[in-house]
């Protein structure tokens, strides 16, 4: 079964549903009515830890979320093709008697989809939770492949599920909140092919343009969808084996992004989240920043924040040299005498090492510096540059004086 | 007897050229105690604070803070403005370096000589009397000295004539512009880059371009493009909105750090232009820049006074349509569309040539009255004449009314204006380039 954590009682909570696909056996050649995008299809490593990361940063979270977390679907399908499991706790509810969990199949999708929307829309002040990781492409639809996509010849395209239909159509649920989280590619289709027509995939229902243009009007009603690249670009993984944007997202909700909120004290809402992720990727991680362009859709966002912070957040910092000519060859520090901070990096030949760290917000800034000893003194000195971090990350390029 | 006030008293202002500013105030330890937005209606605030001192964060309609330290003692009454150090134009936002607050002391100082030797320099005077239906710029960057700086303007100056590819360097760009054509549907070279007045400074290039009612019919009643065409790399285009006080497009040269792999790839590697468009009105290019900061995406944050900014553009639409346009998008983004029916209606009736205020109106259609889904359907089919979207939340919403217009098996006309839209929606997001509130994209020819 696919419901491995749950809570009752009598108050709003939030239901989560996380897929992680990681293997797609028709895609390997044999269906001819594909597009030759599909014709052969890899399988990946990422999306299987993508989905279970995510899943224990939501038990980790479970009382600070905003409502607290009620319900988790999760449907894997791992790599090798063999079946994942979870392990079986106190909240895990009682018809579970063994480990194992779903594959994430079109069918299983589709039934976890009505059963996640099910507990969703049992009260408005839900908040409907989305996370996938997979194979994933573009066209005038995001859409995200599952494990038997391509199964079906008379419908090929019958085992996906296009991202943008789920956001148009949480629009016409009870609920009036969802966020969705989608780590996954959005390479365009073969040269030619603009539209996909005749595209069916798994669907949670329809709603017209009027009540899709109302339903987004309304004050209290949101749904906020962060995904992990634009329009044509792809989706890279870290050597560890979490996608690029899930190591970004889970180190923000662990609490490297936020502010402070009056009367919720330090928290994350999903209208810093995209700029908070891209930071916590770029400067923080040191991804480069062309792999590190999450795109979110929505802003609008009213009410509870989503989740709130243990402790202040700490905040990512990047400095390098500002001179391509320099980059590798400076001593760089940041230091804070306040706070006793005093990182260095020294220099480095791999030249993407920018020293990058985490750190608290505080009134006095930070001093960022370097220093290039050319193998005889005196030393090339870099600018001195005051790095304020309050509320976010930096990204300092330290010049020559 | 009265005895002094263990409080103290901080006012806060917003500086004169924002039409608004949230502002947070922090006490030590970096424990929030106001957060309040200031507008052109209401451009202050006061608090009644302990002795101590407090962080001040102010952010502007794009998204930059800056941040001031403020220290007051028992009974004081202390008065600041929020708008940090060295900020004399509200367009200094368009420097990132100067945006995240990170200039140097040094790099003051080397602008500040730069600027002293290199004065600035009007493109229209560097261009003489030739006219060109495109020019070429070198964009320079802080990496240049002073002398290249000043070869550059001779350069310019005793050239007089359109560039030709043999002079062309890797740090030149030459910029064309282009209008859409409602007959042929499709972009065609305009002379519009010939009213720019330019503006060219050691760390940009500015253009400015001029209001639409200083365009003859054809030129004001269309869309623009902007394309740059840089050696080896592809060519680049940018949506152009034509405001009623003028428009800028500022560019700069930048490496890609990440495409610096060894000391050689400074050489080889291209740099790539950087550009950002505003509105010459402060108040515009607030509601402008939100639409991609979405700083003040808690609309309870935003305030009444910013949405009246917002409605009073939209109102005053045949004094600026774009700007109206813009004022719109900013209200929807905010939900606060609804209360504004007819001026939207009115928007999308008076200027059928804007293909963004077409799309508001489908928009108002569907949202305002029942049984309108055919006036939506015609407005969002016009569009397919009147041109691409210039503003990228017209062109989301487009995409997702013409999907469900198009799943939707009764009302869905197959074939037709609606169709052939979808399929060049299709076709451009092939080559957009995402960033920035106006469609971008990006061409090797």
């Amino acid at each position: 079964m696919s419901l491995i954590w749950q809570r009752g009682g009598d108050r709003a909570g939030t239901h989560a549903l996380v897929l992680g696909v990681g293997f797609f056996p028709n895609l390997k050649g044999q269906g001819d009515a594909l597009i030759d995008e599909l014709q052969f299809v890899d399988d990946v490593t990422s999306p299987p830890n993508n989905a279970r990361a995510v899943v224990e940063w939501l038990i980790e979270a479970a009382d600070r979320l905003f409502p607290p977390l009620a319900s988790i679907e999760l449907l894997i399908s791992e790599t090798d093709g063999s079946s994942a499991t979870w392990p079986i706790d106190a909240d895990s509810p009682p018809e579970r008697t063994d480990e194992a969990i779903d594959k994430a199949t079109g069918d299983q999708v589709h039934q976890a989809l009505v059963d996640w929307l099910g507990r969703a829309e049992e009260r408005p002040d839900n908040v409907a939770l989305f996370y996938g990781s997979s194979h994933g492409m573009q066209t005038q639809e995001h859409i995200l492949l599952l494990e038997d996509a391509g199964a079906e010849p008379l419908d090929p395209w019958r085992n996906m599920l296009s991202l943008n239909h789920l956001q148009r159509n949480l629009y016409a649920k009870t609920n009036k909140r969802s966020v969705l989280f989608a780590d996954c590619c959005r390479d365009l289709l073969e040269e030619g092919r603009d539209t996909l027509d005749g595209f069916t995939g798994r669907r949670i229902g329809s709603i017209t343009a009027a009540q899709y243009a109302r339903a987004k009007s309304d004050e209290d009603r949101c749904v906020y969808l962060l995904r992990a690249s634009p329009f044509g670009a792809s989706a890279k993984a870290t050597r560890e084996g979490l996608g690029f944007f899930t190591a970004a997202l889970l180190r923000c909700l662990r609490g490297s992004a936020g502010e402070q909120r009056v009367g919720f004290g330090w928290c994350i809402s999903p209208e810093t989240l995209r700029r908070a992720v891209q930071e916590a990727g770029r400067f923080g991680l040191n991804i480069a920043d062309r792999d590190m362009r999450p795109e979110d859709e929505e802003g609008h966002w009213v009410g509870e924040p989503i989740l709130r912070l243990e402790a202040p957040p700490t905040y990512p910092v990047r400095i390098r040299e500002a001179d391509p000519a320099d980059v590798g060859l400076a001593r760089i520090e940041l230091t804070h005498p306040g706070l006793r901070c005093h990182l260095v990096r020294e220099p480095a030949i791999e030249p993407r090492s920018a020293l990058c760290a985490w750190v608290e917000p505080n009134f006095e800034p930070y001093h960022a510096s370097g220093a290039i000893n050319g193998g005889r003194p005196p030393d090339i000195l870099l600018e001195q540059v005051a790095v304020p971090v309050s509320s976010t990350g930096q990204d300092v390029r330290l010049g020559r004086q | 007897m009265n005895t002094p006030s263990r409080q103290a008293t901080l006012t806060l202002y917003k500086p004169e050229t924002l039409p608004f500013q949230e502002v947070h105030v922090y006490r030590e330890g970096m424990r929030l105690i106001a957060r309040e937005t200031l507008t052109e209606a209401r451009p202050e605030f006061t608090l009644k604070v302990a002795p101590g001192r407090y962080l001040v964060t102010g952010m502007t309609p794009s998204g930059s803070r800056v941040r001031e330290t403020v220290e007051v003692s028992a009974g004081q009454q202390k008065e600041l403005g929020v708008h940090g150090e060295g900020r004399s134009s509200p367009h200094e936002w368009l420097s990132e370096m100067t945006e995240r607050q990170l200039l140097p002391e040094s790099d003051i100082a080397l602008s500040a000589a730069f600027a002293h030797g290199i004065p600035t320099r009007s493109v229209e005077t560097l261009r003489g009397a030739s006219p060109m239906a495109s020019f070429s710029l070198p964009i320079l960057d802080r990496l240049n000295t002073t002398r290249q700086v000043a070869e550059d303007i001779d350069r310019l100056v005793q050239r007089r004539s359109r560039p030709s590819s043999r002079t062309l360097r890797n740090s030149d760009v030459s910029i064309r512009s282009y209008v859409w054509s409602r007959e042929k549907l499709r972009w065609l070279r305009s002379e519009l880059i010939d009213r720019a007045q330019g503006e060219y400074s050691p760390d940009f290039t500015r253009l400015v371009f001029p209001s639409r009612w200083s365009l003859n019919g054809d030129l004001a009643e269309s869309i623009h493009l902007i394309g740059a065409f840089q050696p080896g790399l592809a060519a680049r285009y940018l949506a152009l909105p034509l405001f009623s006080e003028g428009s800028q497009l500022v560019m700069s040269l930048q490496f890609d750090p990440d495409r610096i792999e060894k000391a050689d790839d400074i050489e080889t590697q291209p740099r790539m232009v950087s550009w950002r468009i505003a509105a010459q009105d402060p108040e515009v290019d607030a509601l402008l820049q939100s639409l991609t900061g979405r700083a003040f995406g808690d609309r309870h944050a935003l305030g009444e006074g910013a949405l009246a900014v917002a409605d009073r553009r939209l109102r005053d639409k045949r004094q600026d349509p774009v700007a109206a346009v813009v004022a719109g998008f900013f209200l929807l983004q905010y939900r606060e569309l609804d209360r504004r029916a007819q001026w939207v209606k009115n928007l999308a009736n008076w200027f059928p040539w804007s293909p963004d205020a077409l799309v508001l109106g489908a928009w108002g259609s569907l949202l305002f009255s029942r049984g309108e889904e055919a006036d939506a359907r015609s407005r969002m089919a016009a569009v397919y004449r009147a041109g691409p979207p210039q503003l990228q939340p017209a062109r989301r919403i487009l995409r997702d009314l013409l999907s469900l217009e198009l799943e939707d098996e009764v009302a869905a006309p197959r074939a037709g204006d609606l169709s052939k839209l979808w399929k060049r929606l299709g076709r451009e997001s092939r080559r957009e380039v995402q960033g920035g509130p106006f469609y971008s994209f990006s061409r090797r020819h």
